[in-house]
């Protein structure tokens, strides 16, 4: 399976990645993106089957990049992985079909929790 | 206006890192060594400042370089030179950025990091009121401390 990580910060990335392996999801491909725009050309380019995305991010935020895929008819499991959390963002995020909003920090069992339905 | 205690604070610190850490809270503390650079602001919902957040530049250091497996080395040469590590730093802000959530667990009002990066010279705008000193394994340790507007 294909993982797009999608965050502005680089070592938050590389941090994304290493608790995917130590969730056991260590044996799927991951690709990263720095921002909205950069993760929508990706998944122009390429098929993915799960989204990880930051809410908060330059250029193109994490719901934005959501509410344009969906339009684009991708209907990819979409998640946020995100240090902010308000039930405002929750209801937002899942009227535009999102599967998961993992609030960082987060621990190995959150991903194991948010991603054993889709990647196991 | 309420600020995380030292447990939150090390399950924070020990899940950005994984690593362990030794905190203890510093009554009426302060950062020892201050800088422009270590110095963060959370913003309210009107764009307020609302809290102030200062780190000792050896623990941003150390911090930024343990979450990325970055040897100690490099995080203490950069602190003892009094450089700050422009790398190291972008880490140690989303460790920063992430503090936000705690935070919003124990207030009403809902606060963000300055995306704005804006350096606070001169005298603090604010006392601390809750301060950490925080060890990381292997690497070095410093102070971090909290204020309200």
């Amino acid at each position: 399976m294909q993982i797009l990580v999608v965050d502005d910060s680089p070592v938050m990335r590389k941090i994304v990645r290493r608790t995917l392996r130590q969730a056991g999801f260590g044996g799927h491909d991951v690709v990263e993106a720095g921002d909205g725009v950069e993760a929508l050309a990706a998944l122009e380019e390429d098929d993915f089957d799960v989204v990880m995305s930051d809410w908060n991010m330059p250029n193109m935020s994490g719901i934005e990049l959501l509410e344009e895929v969906r339009e684009k008819g991708n209907q990819v499991t979409f998640g946020f992985v995100t240090s902010e959390s308000t039930a405002l963002m929750r209801a937002r995020a899942t009227s535009f079909g999102a599967s998961f909003f993992i609030t960082k920090p987060f621990t190995a069992e959150t991903f194991e929790d948010a991603l054993a339905d889709t990647l196991d | 206006m309420q600020f995380p205690d030292k447990t939150a604070m090390a399950e924070t610190f020990e899940m950005m890192l994984g690593k362990e850490v030794d905190i203890v809270e510093v009554p009426h503390g302060v950062v020892k060594d201050r800088h422009p650079k270590t110095t963060y602001v959370y913003l309210n919902d009107s764009d307020e400042p609302t809290i102030l957040v200062e780190a000792d530049l050896s623990l941003a250091h150390a911090a930024g370089a343990a979450m990325a497996l970055i040897p100690p080395s490099r995080a203490s040469d950069a602190t003892e030179a009094g450089e700050p590590d422009v790398e190291l730093l972008a880490n140690f802000k989303e460790v920063i950025n992430i503090l936000s959530a705690l935070l919003n667990d124990r207030n009403d009002v809902h606060v963000r990091l300055d995306p704005h990066e804006t350096e606070m010279t001169g005298p603090p705008p604010t006392d601390l009121q809750a301060v950490f000193e925080i060890e990381i394994d292997r690497y070095d340790s410093g102070r971090i401390g909290f204020g309200a507007y």
